[in-house]
């Protein structure tokens, strides 16, 4: 970016008009500002920076008092300044604020042609774009507050600046971001990622598997040696019963029947106690509420109800007859008479019908569920009745079964009690092998239940796996940007300080007259040292140097970086330096050495200063051709001349009036003395 | 995934496109017109953007 000119209305010590043209010109790309001491060259700095950012440098003294006194003084109101600016991609804009009473901020889109389209979007955001207001200190500097330190020993902290101006910072927070993103996508992927459950399912579903065949043939073999045993039995019973002995024989036969009646008698348990979990699974609400039905049945009751809740007509025929002061049967109702009264009353007790409906729903609500839980409470009483009659039936049955084996086993007959122990022996077995393959039956319900659920997980887990690989590829692109932008940053860091260092000494060894080189601490600060290498405190024009040269080395580097295509980091700002009275610290050989390099590191140098025969700055510039343009203010006074006043000033061979007294009003002119552009 | 994977799908360039402007986004809603509330939400549109065109890269080369 580079100013073409800077305008300047009734603004402090400038009454009227009053412009710079900055010399453009890319070779001779330097403009002096010639101002005597005391007549406001921080003026021309502190409009810039008013015009740019409503803000004045700390040097700046009655920062209130901005408008011209003369302009005032004939009525004016308000004072204005405007910049005429060109950014990189060569595009013109005007920047113009007005302050006092008519304030105001505008930028304007300058066309080829000459047309002005005002900005869109924010003016105040389009200037901190084109120079950022905290990295104004480093390129417009008054002398006074710049914005590079120096600590007690002379030393420069430089690693702000460097951030700044080479873009660095924005690199740094664009890790931070992109890091920040990157968890945002580990977030979603650690959600969503069930690798490692997902193999464990697949394990379990396995195993799961693998014992339900195993459950499955356990089952199998069980149920036949089920009916091996009842073969065996069927065997042992058949040749009891063929016995020749009749009571045997009867007792044999009872035992049968006895067996066949507990065995349903079990089976019928077994239903009642399975029908006992469904009805108490079903039903546990509505026998549970019959607990509290009577107490909420009482609190609504139908008689309460009745009488206690007028509904929406009475209340209305209530309201009508107290309009009317008169009853339907005829009695005149007055206020205050007990008739009033008691109507009164009658309506102020009255409900809506929406109250009573409502008080009606719960009540018929809480019916329901008494007519349910009686039906319930009737079904669960039956089912326990069941239960225990079959109970007491299978104790019944098994204590006669005992009888009738132990009478058999008794009954003396040799055969008789060996065929009766081998009966006793297989119904244990068989009784056995029944339990077994009951729980065999229950686990192998379990396993597929569980197989089926793991197998739902599995197809849920598996339906995410494409968003998750995505995540994962996201993740390494942000990984990758983070390294790229970090290990570029490291070189680049090195390579500048490097840079840095080499370009100062060079200057250094050309220009200053002791054997000083510069050094860069680890702690980010730049120094003199002599030739042994230790750290010197610089007198204040050394010190003053050491600035002059290092910032617009930076400049000039952020100049190389934005001129390179692989360079991945935009300059924080590339902006024209605007020096007031830079050489004033300086000694005269030192001055002319500083003016001679810095034009060459910057795109554009604008330097206001006061001409000192001893300093010949433009002759200098001229001689480099680097000098575009000189200007010189020219005070004009009401006061009389002092004997040591200064009105004139040679200038390239020029003379020049800078100064002029007993004029009617107190004002400064900018005038331009000479182009060589 | 192995990291062979991935990292077919990404270029060198790529990447350092996606570094460059993301650092410029970064500038624009920092020191620019853009606001600065916007700026994760625009990175994560240029990630997305990246993503897409280098994933449907990487899948065709294969």
């Amino acid at each position: 970016m580079i100013f073409e000119s800077l305008t300047v209305e009734n603004w402090r010590g400038f009454y009227g008009i009053e412009t710079i043209r900055f010399s453009t010109s890319k070779e001779k790309n330097t403009t002096i500002v010639y101002a005597q001491n005391g007549i406001g060259k921080t003026n021309l700095l502190n409009a810039i920076m008013w015009c740019l950012y409503e803000e004045l440098t700390s040097s700046f003294k009655k920062p209130s008092d901005i408008l011209n006194h003369e302009a005032a003084r004939r009525g004016r109101k308000s004072y204005h300044v405007t910049i005429y600016l060109r950014s990189d991609n060569n595009q013109l804009y005007k920047i113009s604020r007005s302050g006092g009473k008519q304030s105001g901020f505008a930028i304007h889109i300058i066309s080829d042609d000459g047309n002005q389209t005002p900005l869109p979007g924010s003016a105040k955001l389009f200037v901190n774009s084109i120079l950022p207001r905290d990295m104004a200190g480093y390129f417009i500097n008054d002398g006074e507050g710049d914005d590079l330190t120096s600590d007690e020993n002379g030393m420069i902290s430089i690693s702000r600046s460097i951030e700044d101006i080479l873009g660095f910072r924005m690199a740094q927070r664009a890790i931070e971001d992109v890091a920040s993103i990157r968890r945002e996508f580990y977030g979603q992927w650690k959600k969503l990622n069930k690798e490692e459950e997902l193999s464990s399912d697949i394990e379990n579903l396995e195993t799961l598997q693998e014992e339900l065949d195993e459950t499955k043939c356990s089952l199998v073999s069980d149920q036949d040696i089920l009916s091996r045993y009842e073969i065996d039995i069927g065997k042992i019973n058949t040749q009891m019963g063929n016995s020749n002995i009749p009571v045997l024989k009867a007792k044999q036969a009872d035992r049968a029947s006895t067996e066949r009646s507990l065995d349903r008698a079990k089976s019928n348990l077994k239903e009642f106690r399975n029908k006992k979990k469904s009805l108490i699974k079903s039903y546990a609400t509505a026998s549970f509420s019959a607990k509290i039905k009577d107490s909420d049945l009482n609190f609504l009751s139908e008689e309460n109800l009745k009488g206690k809740f007028p509904g929406d007509f009475n209340q209305q025929l209530v309201t009508d007859i107290l309009a009317r002061n008169e009853c339907l049967c005829g009695t005149k109702i007055c206020d205050g008479t007990k008739e009033f009264e008691a109507l009164m009353a009658l309506r102020s007790s009255a409900a809506d019908s929406e109250t009573l409906h409502r008080l009606q729903n719960a009540r018929a609500k809480i019916t329901q569920i008494n007519t349910l839980s009686q039906s319930i409470n009737q079904s669960i009483v039956d089912n326990f009745n069941n239960c225990d009659r079959e109970e007491r039936r299978i104790d019944r049955l098994e204590k006669k079964l005992e009888e009738l084996s132990s009478e058999i086993d008794s009954s003396g007959v040799e055969n008789a009690e060996k065929l009766e122990k081998e009966r006793r022996i297989l119904k244990g077995k068989i009784s056995n092998t029944l339990q077994a393959i009951g729980r065999s039956k229950e686990r192998i319900e379990k396993l597929n239940r569980d197989v089926l659920a793991l197998k739902s997980r599995i197809k849920n887990v598996k339906a995410t796996t494409p968003v998750v690989e995505q995540l994962n590829r996201k993740m390494y692109l942000c990984d990758e940007i983070i390294s790229d932008i970090n290990s570029r940053l490291k070189s680049t860091r090195e390579d500048v300080l490097v840079n840095l260092q080499i370009r100062i000494d060079e200057f250094l060894d050309t220009y200053l007259q002791q054997d000083y080189s510069v050094r860069i601490t680890e702690d980010k600060k730049i120094g003199l040292t002599d030739r042994y290498g230790n750290f010197i405190a610089p007198s204040e024009g050394q010190s003053a140097i050491l600035k002059f040269i290092y910032i617009s080395t930076l400049v000039s580097i952020a100049r190389e970086h934005r001129d390179v295509d692989t360079n991945i980091f935009t300059a924080g700002a590339i902006a024209p330096l605007l020096f007031d009275a830079p050489f004033s610290k300086l000694q005269a050989s030192y001055a002319i050495n500083v003016a001679n390099t810095l034009p060459s590191l910057v795109d554009q140098l604008v330097i206001i200063m006061y001409q000192d025969s001893s300093k010949p700055i433009d002759e200098i510039l001229k001689l480099n051709g680097k000098l575009g343009k000189i200007y010189c203010f020219n005070q004009k006074s009401q006061g009389a001349k002092k004997e040591n006043d200064i009105t004139e000033i040679m200038i390239d061979g020029v003379s020049k009036t800078i100064a002029s007294y007993d004029q009617e009003i107190d004002l400064v002119k900018i005038e331009e003395v000479k182009s060589y552009v | 995934m192995d990291d062979n994977d991935k990292r077919s799908v990404f270029s060198e360039k790529d990447i350092t496109h996606a570094s460059r402007d993301i650092i410029k986004i970064e500038r624009d809603c920092f020191y620019g017109e853009q606001l600065e509330r916007d700026r994760l939400g625009k990175i994560r549109t240029k990630l997305d953007l990246i993503f897409a065109a280098s994933y449907s890269d990487g899948e065709k080369s294969r």
